[in-house]
């Protein structure tokens, strides 16, 4: 797990910039994969959204990979992030 | 730590959380590891929060909390702190002593929460933050900090501290159009480099500020006035990790008790204040486990107003300071970094 971990860091290290570029992204972590809407234990880089919009209508340089350095990128909806 | 279990439990609590809450005494239900004589059994199960433990036999049946529910265990606690209180609630005015938990403001701002007692060198301070307490970055030393606050009826009279200190939120010069001007760069000269080429690429748009935290102090009027006891959580125990599928809790102005997971770890984010956005680097990222959950004490995390809520695990060890959020996610800064920034230390 914390070797997994240490994957993951590097990883989103290396590609956390580009991912921040992309249109709707607020957001770049470490964290838990979702699997029909439900949290599973298993790690990922999770890169939040405000919304999702379907990869056909998006740009090229938009579009999230599914794995980006042989780990697995997650996907997550999270609205607008506000100060609260 | 199997999120599956957790799932299982969060979805159990969903299910019955609306019939214990109608059960006389209880005021919260949360997940949380079943403690047997003080130890901590390994088994997670449902924390029902009562004001008093009263003998079986005094109850009536439809007020006896089950010892299962669904299969999980239940685990009564008593939550001693709202005894004498018990008419009051997070947005009240607090006297003569306030609790963490509860509505505190800058004089000319709205509300958020106070979160908890922090304490460097023999004096202590009331932690927030800087949006809360410092109306983010306009605040002087010396201006009035008001328990509740203005957005829930706090006046001048209602003066319980003055703000002592904070970490300036840096939104840098250009938050919106290039935040990566910097990196972009740096990644150049690397190419540079490569390329042997002696010249260096230098940004030419200034990189936004890098934020770890959105933390102020205030110095309350006495420290007679303030305690350490978490509303419906206690005294803290001390520092916790914030690890992946951690189940954490906190008390807050708009929203009280509330538990969720901690989902994400080393979190960047943008985060919005009333329209400048703000870059945020490590932060730690709550969430409910199922969209299906709803209700009080079990939807999110945390609303407007929460902020500066002390997040913590369910052995009351801090983990973090909350500051934002969205409908279905809670950000929170690492309570280390917290600390650090301000130089305190918790007050246990």
């Amino acid at each position: 797990m914390d070797r997994n971990l240490e994957k993951l860091r590097m990883v989103k290290a290396v590609h956390e910039a580009a991912l921040m570029s992309k249109a709707n992204v607020v957001s770049v972590a470490i964290g838990l994969r979702q699997r029909g809407g439900v949290f599973t234990s298993e790690p990922a880089i999770v890169v939040s959204v405000t919304h999702k919009i379907p990869r056909s209508e998006l740009s090229p340089e938009d579009v999230i990979p599914n794995t980006l350095g042989g780990v697995p990128v997650d996907v997550q909806a999270v609205g607008e992030i506000q100060a609260l | 730590m199997d999120a599956q279990l957790i799932v299982q439990a969060m979805q159990i609590k969903s299910d019955y959380v609306d019939r214990l809450l109608d059960k006389r005494n209880v005021i919260g239900v949360g997940i949380g590891y079943k403690f047997s004589q003080g130890v901590n059994t390994g088994a997670l199960g449902l924390v029902v929060s009562v004001r008093r433990k009263e003998p079986s036999s005094a109850l009536s049946a439809a007020d006896m909390v089950p010892s299962r529910l669904d299969g999980v265990q239940t685990d009564v606690l008593e939550t001693g702190v709202l005894r004498a209180f018990d008419d009051l609630g997070p947005r009240d005015r607090w006297r003569p002593v306030v609790f963490p938990g509860v509505s505190v403001g800058y004089y000319s701002s709205t509300a958020g929460t106070f979160g908890c007692l922090v304490r460097r060198a023999d004096e202590f301070f009331m932690l927030s933050n800087n949006h809360v307490l410092a109306d983010v970055n306009q605040g002087r030393p010396g201006d009035a900090i008001l328990q509740p606050g203005p957005s829930d009826g706090g006046l001048a009279d209602d003066q319980i501290a003055t703000l002592a200190d904070y970490v300036p939120i840096d939104f840098g010069t250009e938050p919106a159009e290039c935040p990566f001007a910097e990196y972009s760069a740096k990644m150049l000269n690397v190419v540079a480099r490569a390329l042997g080429s002696k010249h260096q690429l230098r940004a030419t748009k200034q990189t936004p500020g890098r934020n770890l935290v959105d933390a102020a102090l205030a110095r309350p009027a006495s420290p007679d006035v303030v305690s350490n006891e978490i509303l419906y959580i206690g005294a803290p125990t001390g520092v916790g990790e914030a690890g992946l599928g951690v189940p954490v809790q906190k008390t807050g102005r708009t929203t009280g008790h509330t538990q969720g997971v901690i989902t994400q770890i080393d979190a960047t984010l943008r985060i919005d204040y009333n329209g400048t956005s703000a870059l945020f680097e490590g932060q730690i990222v709550a969430g409910v486990l199922s969209g299906a959950l709803s209700g009080a004490l079990s939807g999110a995390l945390s609303r407007p107003g929460d902020s500066g809520s002390a997040v913590l695990d369910m052995e009351k060890r801090v983990v973090g300071l909350l500051f934002a959020g969205s409908d279905v996610v809670t950000i929170i800064n690492p309570i280390d970094e917290v600390l650090s920034a301000l130089h305190v230390t918790l007050a246990i």
